[in-house]
Parts: C-alpha cells; structure tokens; sequence
C-alpha cells in the first residue's frame, strides 16, 4: 500500500510528554482541516489517504498491555474502514478469552468513529458476526486475523451543530497511573457519562465515589495485580511487555509510565520476566500503588454488560474510550485496570458489591494527578501506521 | 444494603456495630423494652425495628458490677475524696443500698429489672445488655489502676487526676498498631471521648497484632452478601468500625467519633479541631500506613498545635517519638532533618526504588531505627515470606502498653523524654533515649 503517511505528522517541537523518536510520532499527528476529508464520503479526493488518516487517530487508541493489537483495512472503494483483530497480539496468560482485546479494539472504532465526527463525516459501526473461540490468542492454527467491525463513513447534513474536536482529545489522553486528588466530578459530566453508556443497550455504568467502595475497589485491585504477578505465567508475560525506560519498542508500556525510575523499570521488566529476583515488598508495593491510585480517584468506573460476548466487550471499549476524552475535555484523565476484570475472584467479588449480576468488563478510575508531575509522565509508544495497515 | 454496609454506618446507633443506649428507666416507660412473662424481651426502636431478645441473649451486668466494686473499693480511710467531701466508698455504699431496694421493689411487683442502668442493645451479636449507670461502670473500669499515675509534682487528687485522664481527647490515626495503643490508652485512662481513623478493613494477617480481633471481624455474615451463593463476595469490617464496637462492649458510654474513611484532606481540620459536638483534639496518635499521610497530618497537626505521638513496630524494636507542635508551633516534620529534605526524601520513594524508604523512615524517625532481623529485612538478606513491613505481635503489643502509658503522663503533665525519642529494644532488652 502506497501511502505517504509522512504529511500526517507534524514536525517541530513536541509536547513536553511526547519524547523524540520515532516511536512517539503517532503522538504529533496533525489536525487537518475539514476540507481534506469531507469529500470521503462523497468519493472525492484521495479516500485510501483519507481512511488511513482516520486509522491513525485508532491507533492512539489505549490497548491493553499496550500490544497494538489492531490492524486496519481501508475500503476506498465503500468509504469504509474494517478493522481487524490480530490474535497473536492477544495475551495468553491474562487474557485467555481475548475479552482485553477485544475492548481494546473497541476503543480504536471509537478514536475512529469520533475522528470522523470532527471532521463533519459521519460514521456508522458494523459490527461482524462474532464466534467466542475465534477470539483466543493465537496458537498457530487458523487465521490469526479477524475482522471485528467495519466503519462506514459518509457526509453528514450540513446543517448540523459544528462538531466537536475529538482529535485534538486523542492526542494529549493516555494512561496516568498515578495518584489523584479526589476531587469530585461534577455533576454535568456524570451525566454526560450516563448518557454515553445509556445509548448502548446492554451496557451498564457504575460510577463509585464513596470512599468505602472505592476502598474495596483498590483492595481488590492490588488483590488481581499480586495474583498477577505471582503467577509464574502472567509475570513473565507482564514483564515482557513492561519495559525498561530506555527500551527502544514501538509497542508496551514502559516504566516511567508508572512513575518508575530508570534502574526499577529496568528490575521490574527483568525482575517479572524471571531474569532477576526481585524482593517480595517490591511487587507488593507495585500491586499496592494500584490500589492508592484507586482510593485517590474521583470516581471509579465500572462497566457492565449483560452478556459476556465479543459484541458487548466491544461496544465497552467504544464507550470506554468515549468517556475517556469527556473526561480528558473537562480536565480529568484516567487509567484502565483490567486485572479487576479479567481476574476470577475479584471480579466476583465486584458484582456481589455493585449487586449486579452483569459481568464488569472494563474498569478504570478518574481523577486528576496529585503531584502535577505525573500528569506529564510520558506517552507510551506506538508502531508506524503502515505496519497495522493491511494489504 | 443496609447489612452490606453494616460495617459502614457508624452514624446509626443500633446499626451496623454501633451499639443503642437505652436509659432502663425511659425504655420501660416507653415499652422500647418490654418484658414478657418468661423473661423474653420485646424491644422496639426505630433505630432496629422490632426484635424478640430471649433470655440466652440477655446480659444483665448490674448486680455484678456492684459486687466487683464492693470488693474493691477500699473501706479505709485513704478512701479518695470527691468533691463534696464524702469518700469513694461512703458514695458507693449509698448507691448500691440504692440499688438493692429498687431491686426489692421491682421484684415485689413481678418486673425483672428496676428503672436502673442502661441497656445496651449490641446489633451485630443481637445481645442486650443491661449496664450499671455511667459513673459506676466506669469507676469499676479504672479501680484496680488505683494511684498509680500522677502528676509530675504528685499535687493532684485521685479525682483530679481522674478528671484530667476522663476528659483528654486523643486521637487515632490507623488502628492497627494504634488500636493496641488506643487500647493502651483506655485501659490507663477511660478517657470519655476518642476519636479513631481508618479507611482499611480488618484481615487475618492483622490478627497478629490487633487488638481483640477475631473471626468475628474477619467478615461480615452470609446475609450482606448479594448473592448468598457467591463465594467470592465477602463483606468485610471496616478497622475503625471493629475497634470502636469492641471497646464499646467494655464501656459503652465512651463517645466514639469513628471515621471509617480515614484521615482525609476533607476531614483533618474536623478530626484535628472539632466541629460541632465533636471535641478537639489533645494528643493525635499517628499509626498509618501511607506515607505522604504520616507527612501531610503532622504538618495539619503542627497547624493545630496537636501534639503527634507515634510507636513504630521496627522489627524487636518500638520506636517511641514525639512531636511536640503544640509547645513548639515551628517544631520539625520528622527528626533531625529539615522539612524540605524529608519531603524531598518522600517524593523519592515513589520511584519504585526500594532503597529509598528505608531513607525517608530514618528521616522521619531518627537515624538508627532499625536493626537485627528487621534491617536484614529492609536489605533483602534471607527469606521473605511477606511483601509488606515485617510486624511483630509482641512488638506491637509492646508498643501499645508504651504508647498508653507514655500519652497518660503527657496528659498529666509530664514531659517527653530527652530528644523526644525512645527506643525499647525487645531483643536486646534495652531501651534507648
């Protein structure tokens, strides 16, 4: 495919928190103007240029791990963008079933969707018919690729209300794994969020902000990461992917992403791949920030769906990442915990104190960081577009 | 939803582990407490709805508690002296002459119990207690503490100095080692009021030095469950909430301000100051485990011109340290080292390097606080069978015993001790100004 991605970038200084290097170029992504984009739809212009335009706001799109598990077909042709699932991106050990992904994938349609939108192109998501097995990572038998959804794009009515700025959103969100400072949400916003959540049957959100829950939402936190990590499997596979500072990866979440100094990301990412031990109160204190940046969060959200299939954990991560960028407008940023879902017993644990018997699938907590600081710890990397571009 | 938060509704009594206080005589008037013929209580309070309370649920405590004082509270002529003259003994001979011939009346006329006492409805045992009025339950609490606390110049009476304990309010932040020294506290004190601050929840792992905890706050029943079935949706007793219906069930008429959320920005100036009814405090006793919390209360404390006592469980080692804001408004955060360099110290432990703790306790508790088995902890040398602070049972019971001891003489007038700092050394058997 012959794209010349290079004029989707921005040249010049960065944002504090965006590093040098190539890595971090998805991050400087430029906001075209309207202009270049309203003929898609409409079959004017340049539309394989256009799509993966929009394919590069999916690809700032939070993934869990950081694994970069999408891949994105463009459909000059239809004005549509399928996107894919690639299942040797889906993490073994944690996520078996591919649920993680999955939302994962979510999100992207959403950075998509709601890239179209500011550009005054309307986007409506086909989701595919999805079979649960086909999910899981892949083992070396079939296809490892699978095609969640289809976006389709057209003009929307000119009459409508000018259209929010979701790009510029996409660019400054992403994870802060730090402590906030309990500041309450207003009441607007909550609002807002409901009626994000509300417009997808089949989805629920908990927003907790009582001190008690969100108490119990960090215990059971730090419960699901030290089950995590001391789990032969699931530590090495997290110590593959948590990496150094100075690790030169496209993909992965690094240490400064959490707060961690060069020489204990550097322990950590060796320490969980078994290359090194590390000391019992180190991965304990790892497993007990989750829970303080729990109890320090505004509000922690909990999302549930009613049936526990590809179509509802895909519609979480696109509500998930819609609510992200509220957030994020309004001042408040966030940080996903998919260990709470994906681990047996506290997920368990967290329907019986929601009293819902809906499967939480995505949680994440709210707030802005304490220590201003950390709100400028750096993004995490990503991998040049053309590599999840197929065909 | 209300048995799921049973642990977190402090504000009802009656509810939760809050027990009810009934005056006997305003209860029986007003059938709150009715009797039926074969002894089974009728209780009705809108606080707990209706219950039948049999007899194997009944504790009356009264005719006990005049026995036990009886017995101990001496007849000679050293007896103290309150203030209208009479002695402890000729006041409690007359009460308890008092009592016998309500007793006489009430039997006479078929009731079970006279208008005397309090009741004590304990909603999480569902048990009712019936309790001898404040002051002779409480007397029965402190007598065998006889005199032995006084004031530094020996001036003050057995009842001034009982005024002076009874009406001193402290404050505890963290009840895990701090619940052995609010323990600690009571046990020297019977102060009137406390107030406790915890966010966490009470675990098995703490059993080893909690004070009085047992499978009974290890979780909440069955019945708080959403679903009964699901073995994973465990309830569980908020710390503040267990340590405050504990002590409750030893004297019910100690006012208990429990904050089950812990110390938090929104609270501080509350629990430090007071508000309302809710008195200010003395002394705070800070037990917490969160790091930039130990910094933030001492720097509120020093604001409020609180007085902070920490006891720290290092290992064989309890760590006794003041911070004395209330007779030096520009005292230090920790010890021995500035405020921007123990705040730089702290920023410093949230890089995830671990060295970096050890660092920022001795700047906050004074350089050579650890050692022996516990250094070899901090320095990863030999086996590690837990990933948090290694914490001894006996060390932190110790810590209570000193801790209790140490804020009734500050109470009393008292001075620290040189340096403000202690370390017993349980190990070496030693202890260390």
């Amino acid at each position: 495919m012959d794209i010349d991605d290079e004029r989707f970038y921005e040249r010049g200084p960065r944002p504090s928190d965006v590093p040098e290097g190539t890595p971090w170029d998805a991050w400087t992504i430029a906001l075209w103007p309207v202009e270049e984009l309203a003929g898609l739809g409409a079959g004017e212009g340049d539309a394989e240029t256009q799509l993966a335009y929009l394919a590069a706001f999916g690809l700032l799109a939070p993934t869990t791990h950081n694994t970069v598990p999408q891949r994105f077909e463009l459909l000059p042709d239809d004005a549509g963008l399928r996107v894919w699932l690639d299942r040797r991106d889906v993490l073994a050990d944690s996520d078996p079933t591919g649920r993680q992904a999955v939302v994962s994938v979510g999100c992207v349609l959403a950075n998509v969707e709601l890239a179209a939108q500011s550009v005054g192109l309307s986007a409506r998501v086909e989701t595919h018919e999805l079979a649960g097995e086909s999910l899981r990572p892949y083992d070396g038998e079939g296809d490892p690729l699978v095609g969640l959804a289809t976006v389709h794009f057209s003009s929307a009515d000119p009459s409508s209300a000018p259209p929010t700025e979701w790009r510029e959103l996409m660019r400054r969100r992403k994870m802060v794994r730090a402590e906030y400072d309990r500041a309450p949400l207003p009441d607007a916003l909550v609002e807002e969020l409901d009626a994000a959540t509300a417009a997808h049957e089949g989805l629920g959100l908990h927003l907790i902000t009582d001190g008690p829950t969100k108490l119990f939402l960090g215990k059971f936190q730090e419960l699901a990461d030290a089950t995590v990590i001391n789990r032969e499997g699931f530590a090495r596979e997290l110590g593959h992917w948590l990496l150094a500072n100075d690790d030169p990866s496209d993909r992965g979440m690094r240490g400064w992403e959490f707060g961690l100094a060069l020489e204990p990301a550097r322990r950590f990412h060796l320490g969980l791949k078994g290359e090194l031990s590390l000391l019992p109160d180190e991965t304990a204190g790892f497993a007990k920030a989750g829970n303080i940046g729990m109890r320090s969060a505004s509000a922690v959200g909990v999302l549930t769906a009613a049936a526990d299939d590809a179509e509802h954990w895909l519609t979480a991560g696109r509500v998930y990442q819609r609510i992200a960028l509220v957030l994020l407008r309004e001042g408040f940023v966030a940080a996903m915990h998919a260990g709470i879902t994906e681990v047996t017993a506290p997920n368990m644990a967290l329907r019986g104190r929601l009293r819902t018997r809906s499967r939480p699938v995505v949680v994440f907590r709210t707030g802005r960081p304490v220590h201003p600081a950390d709100g400028q710890r750096p993004h995490a990397s990503r991998p040049p577009l053309a590599s999840v571009l197929l065909g | 939803m209300e048995e799921r938060d049973a642990s977190t509704t402090w504000g009802v009594p009656g509810a939760g582990l809050r027990p009810l206080l009934l005056d006997a005589a305003s209860a029986h008037a007003s059938n709150v407490v009715q009797y039926e013929d074969d002894g089974t209580v009728q209780l009705r309070h809108e606080a707990v709805g209706e219950r039948r309370i049999p007899l194997r649920r009944q504790v009356p405590c009264i005719r006990a508690t005049f026995d036990d004082l009886n017995k101990a509270l001496s007849r000679l002529a050293n007896s103290p002296r309150l203030a209208d003259g009479r002695s402890l003994r000729e006041l409690y001979d007359e009460e308890a002459a008092r009592y016998d011939e309500l007793c006489v009346n009430a039997a006479s006329e078929g009731r079970f119990e006279p208008d005397y006492g309090t009741y004590v409805f304990d909603p999480r045992e569902e048990v009712l207690y019936l309790v001898a009025p404040k002051m002779w339950h409480r007397l029965a609490l402190v007598t065998s503490n006889s005199k032995l606390l006084v004031d530094p110049a020996g001036a003050l009476s057995w009842a001034q100095i009982r005024e002076r304990l009874e009406g001193a309010v402290v404050g505890f932040a963290g009840v895990s080692v701090g619940g052995n020294i609010l323990e600690g506290w009571l046990r020297e004190a019977r102060p009137q009021q406390v107030k406790v601050a915890d966010p966490d929840w009470v675990e098995l792992t703490n059993f080893n030095r909690g004070e009085r905890m047992s499978m009974r706050h290890l979780a909440q029943s069955r019945a708080a469950r959403f679903d009964p079935r699901n073995p994973y949706d465990v309830p569980r007793v908020s710390k503040a909430a267990y340590i405050a219906h504990e002590s409750l069930l030893v004297d019910p008429y100690t006012e208990f301000f429990v904050y089950e959320q812990g110390i938090t920005r929104d609270c501080i100036d509350r629990f430090l100051g007071g508000e309302g009814d809710e008195p200010k405090i003395d002394v705070l006793v800070e037990e917490m485990d969160d790091l930039d919390l130990k910094v933030y209360v001492r720097e509120q404390a020093r604001r409020h011109g609180v007085d902070v006592l920490m006891l720290s469980d290092f290992g064989h080692r309890a760590h006794l340290m003041w911070n004395p804001f209330r007779a030096d408004p520009q005292a230090i955060l920790g010890h021995a080292v500035g405020d921007e360099e123990l705040l730089a110290k702290l920023a410093a432990t949230k890089t995830g390097d671990r060295s970096k703790l050890p660092e920022f306790i001795e700047a906050l508790c004074g350089e050579a606080s650890f050692g022996g088995p516990f250094k070899d902890w901090l320095e990863g040398v030999g086996e590690q069978p837990t990933g948090s602070l290694p914490q001894s049972g006996a060390t932190a019971m110790a810590s209570g015993a000193i801790g209790g001891k140490e804020l009734a003489l500050h109470v009393l007038g008292h001075p620290p001790p040189p340096g403000n700092r202690i370390i017993y050394n349980l190990l070496d058997r030693s202890a260390k100004a």
